[in-house]
C-alpha cells in the first residue's frame, strides 16, 4: 500500500481503463475508484458512529433474502418473527446487495456498500411503503434506482401527509443537532438525515436481541441452527426453487444451472483488478511493472514524475527496512528500446493463491490481450519458439481485438531447459549485432508463473526477471469472500467454519472453493465440525527443502487453533504453536511432506552449527549427532538391504533436530553444497592417483596399492624428487650428479610422473607435475616445500622425454628385429614399433636379422620378449583374435640414386647413425618433397633421413 | 625402479631380511605340493606383498616377474564405459576390486569371455621366456592377449563379488590346458580384502571351495577383523608382523650400504622409530633424508608426512577449544582429510592417538571406548563425516567437563 500513492495508482488505472474500456464492464468503475478511498474512510466513520455491525463479521449463518423465505420461517417460530421483522427492514439493503451482484461481485464493491449505508435512512422511510419489494420489478440499473428511490422518498417526506410527520423529524434541511448524515439529491439539494433517532430502529437484530429477548445472541444463533437443521430437504429445495423463481436476472439462474457443470473456482474468478483477493502490494508491483511497458507497447510517454525525489527519500529512509523485506524492486529505468529493465516478471508461490488469475486480470487491466502458455501446451523448443514469436511479434488481424499481446507463461518450472534458455536469449536480445533489425527485440511483456522458484532450469532466467513472490491471501479477506459466495450460492455456513476452512487449507482459494462446492452439492450446511473432520486441505504438497529447514531452525511463535478429539468430542483448543506436541507433529509432517530425507539431513548437518541455540555443554550437539548417526545407519540399511520399513523412522531425526537446534533467531540457511563439493574433490584426487597408477611400471605398480601410495609413497616421493642439482648445463654435472639425475628420471618414469610446461596464473610459464599428484599430498596450512627451479624442471622434463624416447627406440629396434623387416634397406629401417609385416619367415631367418641388428635387446628383455612373443605368435593367431594394427605400409625396397641415377653408397655405414636419429619424427613414414632451386628445374625426392 | 624401496626389494623367500622362520614355512609349503588358500594379513609396510610375490616366484619361477598392467575397458548395459586395472603374469592375476565402483560385474564378465575364447589357441610359449617351461605355459592365453592380471577385488566396489567369482571361475576353467605344468593351479591375488563388501566376501567362500582343484586364492589384508569368519576358516592364516625397530634398522643399514652411503645408526634408529615399524616408510624416509642432506648427520631432521601433521594439528585444535564454532572448523579439516583420500578409519585412529595424549586415567579409557564405538558405527554407516564429527563433539563435551572438574579442584 505504501509503495506508491493513490494518485499514481489512479493515474495508472485510468490509463488502463482508457485502453481497455470494453473490459471494464461497469462504466461506473472509474467513478468508484475515485471515491474508493474517501468512501472507505467515510464508511468506517459512519459505522463507528452507528455501531452498525460490520457485515463481514456478521455471524448470521442464514440471511433470509426474500420475503417468501421469511414467511416460511415466520410460521416456524414466533420469536423468530420478531427478529425477521427487524431484519426485514434491513432486507431492502440486502435486496439491493443482490442486485448489485448482478453487475459485479461483492466484497470489493465498497462503493455499493457505501450506497447501502447511505441509503439506510431512506430505506427506513421506504419501509413504510410496500415492504417485500419484488426485485424483478426494477430493471433499472441499481444506482439510478436507488437514487430515484431516495429522491422519491425524500420528496414524499417533504409532501404534507401523515407520514411526513413521522419522518420529518428525521429529515432536515438544515444541519440538525446530533449525528446526521447528509444526502445530496440529483437536483443538488442537500438534506440532512438525523441519525440519533433512528439508531434503535436501524441497529440490526443482534442489538435488538440483546434488548428485546434478553437471550444471548449466541443462543439465538444456536436455535437458528437447530431450526435450519430441522428444515427438511424438500423445504430447502423449495427454497432454492423459490430463489430461482424470484431471481430476476436470467444469468443468475443460468449460473445456478451452470454451477453443476462449472466449477466455482471458474465461476467466481475475479474479473477486475478490484476484485483481486491477493496482496495489494504484489498486485501493484506487477501492475507497475506492466505499466512500464506502455511506452514501447502503446507509444505513450510516461508523464514525468514530480514525486520521484520524494520516493527516493522514502527509499532512503526505509532503506534498511527494505533490505530485509523481500519486496522486489521494480527498476524504473527504461533501456534503449524504452523497455523496462526487467523484461520478464516471474510470479512464484504455492498453488491455489491465484497467481494465474492475477496475471490475467492485470494484463487485461493494462489493456493487453492475454496469450497463455502452460504445461498443457507442447513446450518443445521448436513449438515454443514459434509460439513465442507469434505472441510477441505479431498482432491479431481480426478487427475486433486490436489490443497488443501479453504473454503469460504458466507453470514455467516444468518446462525443459532449452526452452527457458531460448526465452533468456530472447530477453537478453543477443541480436544486438544485428541491431538494425528492430523486429527481433522483445517488445511485449512476458509474465512467467511458477510454483518452485528454485528449479535448476529457471536459474538463467532469474537474473533477468522481476521476481515477485506471491504471499498467501489474508484469511480474513478470503473468508469474507467465501462467505459472500456461499451466501450467493445459498450454502448454509458461518464465518467460523469458513475461517477454519481457510486455516486448514492454508488460504488456498481453489481448495476452499472446491470444498464449498462439494458441500453445496451434497446439500449439507458447512459447519466447523465438518471442516475439521473433512479431508480437505491436507494437501500432499511437497515442501521445498528451504521451507523445512527454516521451520526446523526456527522456534515457532503465536497460537494456533486446533480441534482435538477429547473423549470422542471435538473440542476447540487454543494451542500455543510453541507447545511441544504441536511442534513435534508439525515438524514430523513437514519432514514427511518433503520426503527427500537425505538432502534434508545434509542441510541440517550443514547449518546446525550456525544456529544460535542454547547449548553450553555441547549436550544438544551430541544428542543431535546421535540422531545424525542413527539417520545415517538407517539410510545405509535402506540403501544397502532395501529395508524400507526403516524409512518411517527417519523423519524423527528431523523432529529431534528441531527440538534440539531450534532457535528464535532467524538463521540464514545455506544450501548444502559441501557434500557434493567434497565429493568432487575426492573424485579428483582419486582420478589423479589412478591416472598416476595406470601407467606406472608394472613392477612398481605391483607393490603400490592406493593406500600405500597415499600414506607413504607419495609424500616422500615428492621429497625424493627434489635432489640438489646445480643449475648448470647437464654436460657439466659431476658423475654423482649425473647419477642422481638419472635416478630421478628413472623414478619419475617408473611412477609415471612428468613435468609439463603450463601457462601459470601470472602469465609465466611454469613446469607442473603431471599428473599433479602434489595436490594429493598437500594440505592447506602446511607450508609448501621448496620446489625445484624452473630451469631444473626443464632439464628434468627434457631428460625424461629423452629417456622415454630411448626406451621407445629400443623397443622399436627390437621389435623391428623380431618382425623381420629387412633392416638392410636403409630407407625403410625407420620401422615403427609393433610394425609387423605379417610375412611368416622362419625363425632362423629372424635370428639372423636379429644378429645383424645386434640391438641392445638384453637391457629391455622384458618388453622385448613380450612383444616378440606377440609377434612371433601372430602367424598362428586366428582372425578373431588378431588385434587391430596400423595399416601396413608397403615399403618398397628403394635403392637411392642420385640425380644422375648413380647409386648412393655408404648406406650401411649410415645405418648406425640412423639408429641415433631414430626418434619419432625420423622414424615416421611421413616424407617431404624437397624442391631444389628456385625454378623447380631440378626435382628430386629427398627423405629427411637422407638429410640428417 | 629406482626408488630404494623398489630397487632393494628381495625377490626370493630365502633373501628375506626378517621373519626367517615364516619364510622357511612358506618355502616348505610350496615344496610340499599341497598348497592351500592363504590369508595373509599384517600391518602396512610389514612386507606382505613382497612375500606374496616371492611366494609366487617360488611357485612358478621367473615367469611371475613379467608383470603387465592392463586397462580393461568395458561397457555396462546402461552404456557406461568403465575401466579396471589388473596386474597379471602368466600364472597369476591381481585385482583391487574397490576401483571400478558398482560396475565391476560387467568388467569381469567381459574379461572372462575374452579369456575363455582365447584360451584354446595357445600352444606354445615364447622360447626365450623360460626355457624349461616353454612347452606348456599354464596360462598361455594370457600371454597372447596380454593378460596377466593381479587382482585387487576392492577396486570394483560393491561389484567385487562378481569380479571375484568370475575371475576365479576363469582361472579355474582355463586350467585344463596345463597338462604337465609344474603346478596344476593358478593363483588369484586379491588385495585389500578388508575393503571388500560383505556380499563379495560371502560370494567368495563357495567359489573358494568349488575351484579349489585348479585355483588358489591369496588374500592380502591389513586386518582380519573385516574378513568374515567363513573365509578366515577356509584359508591358512599367515600373519606377517611388522618388523621390530632393530630389524628395520638392520634393513636400512643394508639398503644404505647397497646404495653406497653411510647411514649412522642413530639416524637409522630415529627413522625406524618415526616410521612406526613400517618398513616401506622407513626406506622412503631414508631416501628422502639422503636427498635433503647428504652425508647423513646424526641429528638430521626426519621429515613428517603432511597428512599426519595435518591430523595432529586437527587434534590439537580440538583440545584447544570446545565450541560449536571450533567444531565447524574441525569439520572443514576433516573434510579436507577425507578429500585427500585418507580413509575415515585412519582418521579415527590418528585422532584418537593424539587426543588420548591429553587425557589421563579414567578419561583415556572413556575416549578409547568412544572412538571404537563411533568407528564401529562408521563401518555400518555411509557418511563418514557424521560419525567423525559426532566423535569430535562427544570428545569436546567430555573434555570440557574433565577440564572443569580439574579446574574445580584447585
Amino acid at each position: 500500500m505504501d509503495l506508491f500513492d493513490d494518485d499514481e495508482l489512479l493515474a495508472q488505472m485510468h490509463q488502463g481503463n482508457f485502453m481497455a474500456e470494453d473490459d471494464m464492464d461497469d462504466p461506473d468503475n472509474e467513478e468508484d475508484l475515485a471515491h474508493l478511498r474517501e468512501m472507505e474512510s467515510h464508511e468506517r466513520k459512519f459505522k463507528r458512529a452507528l455501531r452498525y455491525p460490520d457485515p463481514g463479521n456478521e455471524d448470521q449463518p442464514h440471511e433470509p433474502e426474500h420475503s417468501s423465505e421469511v414467511s416460511e420461517l415466520q410460521r416456524l417460530d414466533s420469536q423468530h418473527i420478531r427478529s425477521k421483522r427487524a431484519r426485514g427492514e434491513g432486507d431492502t439493503s440486502y435486496d439491493n446487495d443482490d442486485q448489485g451482484n448482478n453487475t459485479s461481485l461483492p466484497l470489493v464493491d465498497l462503493p455499493e456498500d457505501f450506497e447501502n449505508l447511505d441509503e439506510l435512512p431512506a430505506a427506513k422511510i421506504k419501509s413504510s411503503g410496500p415492504l417485500p419489494r419484488d426485485p424483478t420489478q426494477s430493471p433499472l440499473p441499481k444506482r439510478q434506482k436507488v437514487l430515484s428511490d431516495i429522491t422519491n422518498s425524500i420528496a414524499a417526506a417533504m409532501a404534507p401527509n401523515t407520514e411526513e410527520k413521522l419522518t420529518s423529524r428525521l429529515i432536515h434541511k438544515r444541519v440538525p443537532d446530533g449525528d446526521f448524515q447528509s444526502v445530496t439529491l440529483a437536483t443538488g439539494e442537500r438534506y440532512y438525515l438525523s441519525v440519533t433517532q433512528s439508531t434503535t430502529s436501524l441497529v440490526k437484530n443482534q442489538v435488538q436481541f440483546g434488548e428485546l429477548c434478553g437471550v444471548p445472541y449466541a443462543d439465538l444463533k444456536e436455535q437458528a441452527f437447530m431450526e435450519q437443521a430441522k428444515l427438511t430437504p424438500e423445504l430447502q429445495d423449495q427454497l432454492r426453487l423459490s430463489h430461482t423463481d424470484t431471481n430476476d436476472s436470467g444469468c443468475e439462474s443460468m449460473d445456478e444451472e451452470g454451477s453443476r457443470k462449472c466449477l466455482w473456482v471458474e465461476k467466481f474468478k475475479p474479473k477486475s483488478y478490484l476484485e483481486l483477493l491477493s496482496d495489494d502490494g504484489t498486485n501493484r508491483i506487477l501492475l507497475k511493472w506492466l505499466k512500464l511497458w506502455d511506452q514501447v507497447v502503446f507509444g505513450k510517454v510516461k508523464p514525468v514524475k514530480v514525486r520521484k525525489p520524494k520516493e527516493n527519500d522514502q527509499n532512503d529512509k526505509f532503506g534498511k527496512w527494505k533490505k530485509f523485506s523481500n519486496v522486489p524492486e521494480v527498476q524504473e529505468e527504461l533501456d534503449e528500446h524504452h523497455r523496462p529493465g526487467q523484461k520478464v516478471a516471474l510470479l512464484h508461490g504455492p498453488p491455489g493463491l491465484g497467481k494465474t488469475t492475477l496475471a490475467h486480470v492485470i494484463a487485461r487491466h493494462a489493456g493487453y490481450n492475454v496469450v497463455e502458455m502452460n504445461a498443457s501446451d507442447d513446450r518443445a523448443l521448436q513449438t515454443f519458439r514459434a509460439k513465442l514469436e507469434a505472441a510477441t511479434q505479431m498482432k491479431s488481424v481480426s478487427a475486433k481485438d486490436r489490443r497488443p499481446n501479453c504473454l503469460i507463461i504458466d507453470e514455467i518450472d516444468g518446462s525443459p531447459v532449452q526452452t527457458i534458455n531460448h526465452l533468456v536469449t530472447l530477453i537478453c536480445g543477443k541480436q544486438t549485432k544485428k541491431g538494425s533489425k528492430q523486429g527481433e527485440v522483445l517488445k511485449r511483456p512476458i509474465i512467467c508463473i511458477c510454483n518452485d522458484l528454485y528449479v535448476p532450469a529457471l536459474r538463467p532466467l532469474k537474473q533477468h526477471c522481476l521476481i515477485v513472490p506471491f504471499p498467501p491471501t489474508l484469511s480474513g479477506r478470503l473468508s469474507q469472500r467465501l462467505l459472500e459466495i456461499s451466501r450467493k450460492e445459498n450454502l448454509l455456513t458461518d464465518t467460523t467454519a469458513l475461517n477454519a476452512l481457510c486455516e486448514k487449507t492454508e488460504n488456498d482459494i481453489r481448495s476452499c472453493l472446491s470444498t464449498l462446492q462439494f458441500f453445496k452439492s451434497k446439500g449439507k450446511p458447512l459447519r466447523t465440525m465438518d471442516v475439521q473432520q473433512a479431508n480437505v486441505g491436507q494437501k500432499d504438497s511437497q515442501k521445498s527443502h528451504f521451507s523445512v529447514w527454516n521451520e526446523l531452525f526456527q522456534l515457532p511463535r503465536g497460537h494456533k487453533r486446533t480441534t482435538k478429539r477429547v473423549r470422542s468430542e471435538l473440542v476447540q483448543i487454543e494451542e500455543s504453536r510453541a507447545s511441544l506436541p504441536l511442534r513435534f507433529s508439525n515438524m514430523f509432517h513437514l519432514a514427511s511432506s518433503c520426503g527427500d530425507y537425505d538432502k534434508l539431513m545434509q542441510g541440517v548437518f550443514e547449518n546446525y552449527l550456525q544456529v544460535k541455540f542454547k547449548d553450553s555443554q555441547l549436550e544438544n550437539v551430541i544428542a543431535g549427532h546421535e540422531w545424525f548417526c542413527f539417520f545415517d545407519l538407517t539410510q545405509e540399511m535402506i540403501g544397502h538391504s532395501q529395508v524400507y520399513a526403516l524409512m518411517g523412522y527417519q523423519p524423527f531425526a528431523f523432529v529431534a533436530s528441531h527440538l534440539l537446534f531450534g532457535s528464535l533467531h532467524k538463521t540464514r540457511i545455506m544450501y548444502p553444497y559441501t557434500p557434493s563439493e567434497k565429493n568432487n574433490a575426492l573424485n579428483k584426487t582419486k582420478n589423479l592417483i589412478s591416472s598416476m597408477i595406470s601407467d606406472m611400471a608394472p613392477m612398481a605398480r605391483a607393490f603400490a596399492s592406493t593406500s600405500a601410495i597415499v600414506f607413504d609413497t607419495l609424500p616422500m616421493l615428492l621429497e625424493i624428487m627434489q635432489p640438489v642439482l646445480r643449475p648448470v648445463n647437464t654436460q657439466l654435472y659431476s658423475p654423482r650428479e649425473k647419477q642422481e639425475l638419472k635416478n630421478l628420471v628413472q623414478t619419475m618414469i617408473a611412477y609415471n610422473l612428468q613435468y609439463v610446461q603450463q601457462l601459470g596464473a601470472d602469465g609465466q610459464y611454469e613446469y607442473r607435475l603431471d599428473p599433479s599428484v602434489d595436490e594429493v599430498s598437500h594440505f592447506p596450512g602446511i607450508p609448501h616445500r621448496s620446489s625445484l627451479t624452473y630451469s631444473l624442471k626443464q632439464v628434468i622434463a627434457h631428460e625424461i622425454q629423452l629417456e622415454k624416447m630411448r626406451a621407445d627406440e629400443i623397443r622399436g629396434a627390437s621389435s623391428s628385429a623380431q618382425s623381420t623387416v629387412s633392416v638392410s634397406s636403409t630407407a625403410s629401417s625407420a620401422s615403427m614399433q609393433g610394425h609387423n609385416m605379417g610375412e611368416s619367415r622362419s625363425k632362423n631367418e629372424s635370428r639372423v636379422s636379429e644378429d645383424q641388428t645386434g640391438g641392445p635387446r638384453t637391457s629391455t628383455k622384458l618388453e622385448a620378449s613380450s612383444s616378440s612373443s606377440s609377434s612371433s605368435s601372430s602367424s598362428t593367431t586366428p582372425n578373431h583374435l588378431q588385434k587391430l594394427k596400423a595399416k601396413e605400409i608397403d615399403v618398397v625396397e628403394h635403392n637411392p640414386v642420385d640425380f644422375f641415377g648413380r647409386k648412393i653408397e655408404g648406406q650401411k655405414a649410415d645405418r648406425d647413425r640412423h639408429d641415433c636419429y631414430n626418434n619419432e619424427i625420423v622414424s615416421s613414414d611421413i616424407w617431404f618433397k624437397f624442391k631444389e632451386g628456385y625454378n623447380n628445374a631440378v626435382r628430386k625426392n629427398v627423405r629427411i633421413t637422407d638429410l640428417l | 625402479m629406482s626408488l630404494w624401496v623398489d630397487k632393494h626389494r628381495p625377490k626370493k623367500l630365502s633373501k628375506m631380511d626378517y621373519h626367517a622362520e615364516l619364510s622357511d614355512h612358506l618355502t616348505r609349503l610350496v615344496s610340499s605340493g599341497d598348497f592351500p588358500h592363504l590369508l595373509i594379513h599384517g600391518p602396512s609396510g610389514a612386507g606382505k606383498k613382497t612375500r606374496v610375490m616371492a611366494l609366487l616366484r617360488e611357485l612358478y619361477g621367473h615367469g611371475v616377474d613379467r608383470l603387465r598392467i592392463e586397462h580393461q575397458g568395458f561397457e555396462t548395459p546402461s552404456k557406461k564405459k568403465i575401466e579396471i586395472l589388473t596386474i597379471a603374469s602368466n600364472y597369476h592375476i591381481e585385482v583391487n576390486a574397490s576401483d571400478v565402483g558398482i560396475y565391476d560385474r560387467i568388467v569381469i564378465q567381459e574379461l572372462i569371455k575374452t579369456m575363455a575364447s582365447s584360451q584354446q589357441l595357445n600352444s606354445e610359449g615364447d622360447p626365450r621366456n623360460h626355457p624349461e617351461k616353454q612347452n606348456n605355459p599354464p596360462m598361455g592365453i594370457a600371454l597372447k592377449i596380454g593378460l596377466e592380471l593381479p587382482v585387487n577385488a576392492s577396486d570394483v566396489g560393491i561389484y567385487d563379488r562378481i569380479v571375484i567369482q568370475e575371475l576365479i571361475k576363469t582361472m579355474a576353467s582355463s586350467q585344463q590346458l596345463n597338462s604337465e605344468g609344474q603346478r596344476d593351479f593358478k593363483v588369484v591375488v586379491l588385495t585389500e580384502v578388508d575393503r571388500l563388501t560383505k556380499d563379495a566376501q560371502h560370494a567368495l567362500r563357495r567359489t573358494m571351495e568349488k575351484y579349489m582343484a585348479t585355483c588358489r586364492i591369496l588374500l592380502v589384508t591389513n586386518s582380519t577383523s573385516k574378513v568374515i569368519p567363513a573365509i578366515r576358516s577356509r584359508c591358512l592364516n599367515i600373519r606377517i608382523p611388522a618388523p621390530s625397530v632393530n630389524e628395520v634398522m638392520r634393513v636400512l643399514q643394508t639398503v644404505a650400504k647397497k646404495e653406497g652411503c653411510n647411514l649412522p645408526s642413530e639416524l637409522a634408529q630415529k627413522i625406524s622409530e618415526k616410521s612406526q615399524r613400517n618398513l616401506r616408510r622407513a626406506i622412503l624416509l631414508t631416501e628422502a633424508c639422503k636427498v635433503q642432506q647428504y652425508p647423513f648427520k646424526n641429528d638430521q631432521d626426519v621429515m613428517d608426512l603432511d597428512w599426519e601433521v595435518f591430523l595432529k594439528d586437527t587434534a590439537q585444535q580440538i583440545v584447544q577449544e570446545q565450541s560449536p564454532k571450533r567444531l565447524q572448523e574441525v569439520r572443514g579439516r576433516l573434510y579436507e582429510l577425507l578429500t585427500h583420500c585418507i580413509p575415515p578409519d585412519v582418521i579415527f585412529i590418528g585422532l584418537h592417538k593424539e587426543l588420548v595424549k591429553n587425557c589421563d586415567g579414567e578419561l583415556r579409557t572413556e575416549v578409547t571406548h568412544l572412538a571404537s564405538q563411533y568407528e564401529h558405527r562408521l563401518t555400518q554407516g555411509n557418511k563418514s563425516i557424521y560419525h567423525l564429527e559426532a566423535f569430535v563433539a562427544k570428545f569436546m563435551s567430555i573434555y570440557m567437563k574433565f577440564v572443569e572438574e580439574t579446574m574445580g579442584d584447585f
